[in-house]
């Protein structure tokens, strides 16, 4: 009998043992553990290509609804094929995608951590951030520019990204949400296992939107190196010559 | 009759497969996402490249008359997850290609598949 309590105790013990082993840095199966306060390595947009953020997640100022009403492109709600009539910024002029639609693009992106800051390596136009971990504010008077300017700390665990300082000629994600300059977003990245990494993200526009909204979003960790995938205009030019003009003109039969 | 939920279930659940890698980010409202071709031909061009990579393929019909197909695929920073190279396809290649057709009825498609000489299958999707 006390044989039987003494293999039951083990049994009921045993999961202890295990998830102090698999915590243990260094372990032959540390590499499932999840590391706190490291983000760093390769991540790729989890469950296919979102690419879009809720389009009614907020109700738009009527400048931003009537802007938003006459966008044209292949993900929204005026669909159109060919590029002389696309709006989108990123298909006319390989603009920028810029913050936070580059968080969208079905291409990972790289976390490296360096020093006071961390950096952020896109794939999908070969652009990167700069976050800055030093304690720093956002400067007062800043320039607007495609990236923003984005400060970082940590909150327990989570780490907490704040971006200002966009120009408004950006998208918010690929179906054409509008912005202003006034556009404060702020990720909050947290990882929920050791291949996981969730993204809580709001988008503060009062200019552009009646309150503040956001979503999530999941990445898993890609043993990959990230490649270079930029938009360069003679190759869109070929690929509207080779797919997208005889793909849009009228019915051939 | 007594299969007929079957049937609309099994298309129901193609149409959602063949959906998910029309999601380019041009997007993929030009082809007939109903639809899938099945085409025997010879590579004429494998275009490896921004924004799309495109495979070129000349089509002969019984009569001798080709048809010069273009299909759509992903670019090389996504296919080389999916186990493609830069020759993985050559001028001369006899192959079976699966692709969705443009709507227009233009000799254009989106890639679903390549299956080579050897029986070796190509998707752009991650392996």
């Amino acid at each position: 009998m006390r044989f039987i309590l003494a293999l039951l105790a083990a049994l009921a013990l045993s999961p202890l043992v295990f998830a102090q082993t698999a915590a243990r840095p260094g372990a032959a199966n540390a590499e499932t553990a999840t590391p706190a306060r490291d983000l760093s390595g390769v991540w790729l947009g989890a469950g296919g290509n979102p690419f879009n953020l809720p389009r009614d997640a907020a109700p738009m100022q009527p400048w931003a609804k009537q802007k938003f009403d006459s966008e044209k492109n292949g993900h929204g709600p005026n669909v159109v094929v060919d590029f002389a009539s696309n709006t989108d910024p990123f298909i006319k002029s390989c603009d920028p995608l810029g913050v936070p639609r580059v968080l969208l693009a079905n291409h990972p992106f790289k976390i490296v951590p360096a020093g006071g800051e961390m950096i952020v390596l896109y794939e999908r136009s070969h652009d990167f951030r700069e976050i800055y971990m030093d304690g720093r504010e956002h400067p007062k008077d800043l320039d607007s520019s495609w990236w923003g300017h984005s400060i970082g700390k940590w909150d327990g665990d989570t780490l907490v990204i704040d971006t200002v300082g966009l120009n408004d000629k950006t998208w918010l994600d690929y179906q054409g949400l509008p912005h202003s300059d006034a556009l404060h977003v702020v990720e909050r990245y947290r990882r929920m296992d050791h291949d996981t990494l969730q993204l809580e993200l709001t988008i503060d526009d009062p200019k552009a939107y009646t309150k503040s909204w956001g979503t999530t979003k999941t990445y898993k960790l890609k043993s990959w190196d990230i490649g270079e995938d930029v938009c360069v205009a003679a190759n869109e030019k070929n690929f509207e010559q080779g797919i997208v003009k005889p793909a849009s003109s009228p019915p051939t039969k | 009759m007594k299969a007929k939920p079957v049937v609309l279930l099994a298309l129901l659940v193609g149409l959602l497969v063949i959906s998910v890698p029309l999601f380019a980010h041009h997007g993929g409202v030009a082809y007939d996402t109903g639809r899938r071709i099945t085409l025997k031909g010879t590579i004429s061009n494998f275009e490896w490249t921004n924004p799309h990579s495109q495979v070129h393929l000349d089509v002969t019909d019984d009569k001798g008359n080709v048809a010069h197909w273009n299909f759509e695929t992903q670019p090389p920073s996504i296919l080389i997850h999916a186990g493609w190279h830069r020759d993985s396809l050559k001028p001369g290649d006899q192959v079976t290609l699966v692709a969705t057709p443009a709507k227009n009825g233009s000799t254009i498609g989106l890639l679903s598949k390549v299956v080579l000489a050897d029986g070796q299958e190509l998707t752009p999707t991650e392996k």
